[in-house]
């Protein structure tokens, strides 16, 4: 479970504000919606532990995130979570099956074994990239980029994912089987889901839905 | 340091020729010092080891390195000759017992030294021993070093033509023919790089005798188009003669081997005191020839310093651009969960790939180097 209570937070550049209570149950599918600039992305990144609010409490779990130091945060982002980034933010000299594994190689808790690469390429291959694989990330396009970062992840079967605009850069296609795999796996797992859109055209299929309006979140 | 230890040779893989120009970079200024004190080292244990074996060198006055030069390395310089009887002179002088091996190299064949010598003294003295074959019994007749043997892939039965020294001066003494009667064994000094040959052979080299050839009486103008060497035959060996004095021909230096230190001491004394000659010890010259060396190689490292310096703030401009360049990858490590320890730790292990790929230029360089530095430097 996700709770956010009394949340403030502002960037040290200023100009902006974020203001949070929001309580998401284990396993829900919440589609976060708002225009460019509400605060959509810095309200995934307090979850995610990767900003830390001014005020108020980020728990998951039980766990309060918010109280946690950075390698505390790191290690519960590695163990737990699955990110889909906006701007994809893939290692560009890796291949993309390299890139799906790389958060089972930087948590040494997880095991690196023969099942895992075959778990690997079976998401690729979901997502139509079997034949990428091997292949540098720099040389493929936005859209499989894209599908190699929902790969990434979902590879160490997190119980959160949180996936920021995840089929912004894909065709209708490719965006809605995404989108189903995305959906498909986190239902398998039982996992949370906090997906952050645009599209309208995707709400019906979240259990919830969250609005941020110039900071505010309701 | 797994992780980090992989993502550094995935980058570094990745990025292979910026990686190896970095490693060549990198590698050939660590090279360029390591391989001049190699060959520093090498010429002194080498020349060292030349220098302290041979007791007393006697040459005409002038510059005493390139007299050393002369008599340890046969090379050509500089310096006038001394008579033969300087020889005969120093064996038979009451005042000290010494003796004498007298040194003729003015001459090269196919770019080696052409030595006249006294070859059963010369070999017996610098402890050369035959691989194959004997040793000359007959003017013209040549023993080679191992190195020039095998260079020239020529043996027991070949011949060899010294280099004429001026193509175009037709009054010159035509170049004689040696014959090939023994190899010696490796020295790894300067003897495996020269062709010895007899004091007589050397002055018919140097056209100080010569012989006649019958046929050349029947048509001297066909003979002298037709024949481009001379050559010494049994038919023909007695036709060649010296004219003057053997006394008077010409030695480059003269090898002395005193009985005593006392001897030694005498030896040099009279002969430095001689308008006409100087005499050297080797290892004391030497020394000097070293120290010289070394000053010259201290500015070569201070210069080194600096380029050095230079390429080290090349590279850590590199590194710092790198990690501007490498900015999103940190910021997406870090919100993956990646500690900034280990974005530290992958930079290190890269840096630690570049240096191990230049020391193993370092290494391999440093090989090649102490392997072809005898050669490279002829002793």
């Amino acid at each position: 479970m996700i709770e956010l209570s009394d949340i403030a937070f502002a960037y040290d550049t200023g100009g902006f504000e974020l203001t949070a209570a929001l309580s998401i149950a284990k396993g829900e599918k919440a589609a976060v919606i708002g225009p460019s600039g509400s605060g959509k992305t810095t309200l995934l990144h307090l979850i995610a532990g990767i900003l830390v609010p001014a005020r108020g409490k980020v728990a998951i779990d039980g766990q309060t995130v918010s109280a946690m130091n950075d390698k505390a945060r790191r290690r519960l982002r590695l163990s737990t979570m699955g990110l889909v980034f906006q701007g994809i933010e893939l290692v560009d000299y890796l291949s993309a099956r390299d890139n799906v594994l790389l958060p089972c190689r930087l948590n040494r808790s997880l095991r690196l074994d023969r099942k895992t690469r075959e778990r690997a390429d079976a998401l690729l291959e979901r997502v139509g990239l079997s034949e990428a694989a091997g292949r540098v990330v720099s040389g493929l396009s936005q859209g499989e980029r894209q599908r190699v970062g929902i790969c990434r992840a979902l590879i160490t079967k997190p119980t959160l994912v949180l996936a920021d605009e995840p089929t912004a850069s894909l065709d209708n296609d490719t965006a809605t089987s995404a989108l189903d795999l995305l959906m498909q796996l986190v239902e398998e797992h039982g996992a949370t889901l906090v997906m952050l859109t645009h599209d309208k055209s995707l709400l019906p299929r979240f259990d919830r839905v969250v609005h941020v309006e110039k900071g505010v979140v309701s | 340091m797994r992780s980090a230890g992989y993502l550094a040779w995935k980058y570094t893989s990745a990025h292979r020729g910026r990686t190896l120009i970095l490693i060549a970079a990198l590698g050939l200024l660590l090279l360029l010092p390591v391989a001049v004190t190699l060959v520093i080292r090498s010429y002194d244990a080498r020349m060292g080891a030349r220098a302290d074996a041979t007791p007393v060198i006697i040459g005409a006055k002038g510059n005493r390195y390139d007299l050393l030069l002369q008599a340890l390395l046969f090379r050509d310089g500089r310096t006038e000759d001394v008579p033969f009887g300087l020889v005969d002179k120093l064996e038979t002088d009451h005042a000290f017992d010494a003796y004498a091996i007298p040194l003729h190299a003015r001459h090269t064949t196919k770019g080696a030294p052409v030595v006249g010598t006294d070859l059963d003294g010369y070999l017996a003295f610098r402890g050369l021993s035959l691989k194959r074959g004997g040793t000359p019994d007959l003017m013209g007749q040549a023993v080679l070093g191992h190195g020039v043997a095998q260079r020239l892939d020529i043996g027991v039965g070949d011949t060899l033509t010294v280099d004429r020294e001026n193509l175009y001066n037709l009054a010159h003494t035509m170049p004689l023919e040696l014959d090939v009667v023994g190899v010696l064994n490796p020295a790894n000094n300067a003897d495996d790089e020269a062709v010895f040959v007899g004091m007589k052979t050397a002055w018919i080299i140097a056209g100080h005798g010569h012989g006649h050839d019958p046929e050349a009486h029947q048509s001297e103008a066909a003979h002298a188009a037709a024949v481009t060497a001379i050559r010494i035959t049994p038919d023909n060996v007695d036709t060649f003669h010296f004219h003057g004095d053997e006394a008077d021909l010409p030695c480059s230096a003269v090898i002395v081997l005193p009985g005593t230190d006392k001897d030694r001491t005498l030896i040099t004394a009279r002969y430095n005191a001689s308008p006409m000659y100087q005499a050297l010890r080797p290892a004391e010259v030497m020394d000097e020839l070293m120290g010289l060396v070394l000053r010259i190689k201290r500015l070569f490292d201070a210069n080194t310093a600096l380029v050095g310096l230079a390429v080290v703030m090349l590279i850590g401009l590199v590194i710092a651009l790198s990690m501007r360049l490498r900015e999103a990858e940190r910021r997406t490590l870090h919100k993956l969960g990646c500690g900034r320890w280990l974005i530290v730790q992958t930079q290190l292990v890269e840096l630690a790939i570049v240096l191990a790929g230049a020391l193993v230029i370092v290494a391999l360089g440093s090989a090649a180097v102490v392997l072809a530095s005898p050669w490279v430097l002829g002793v």
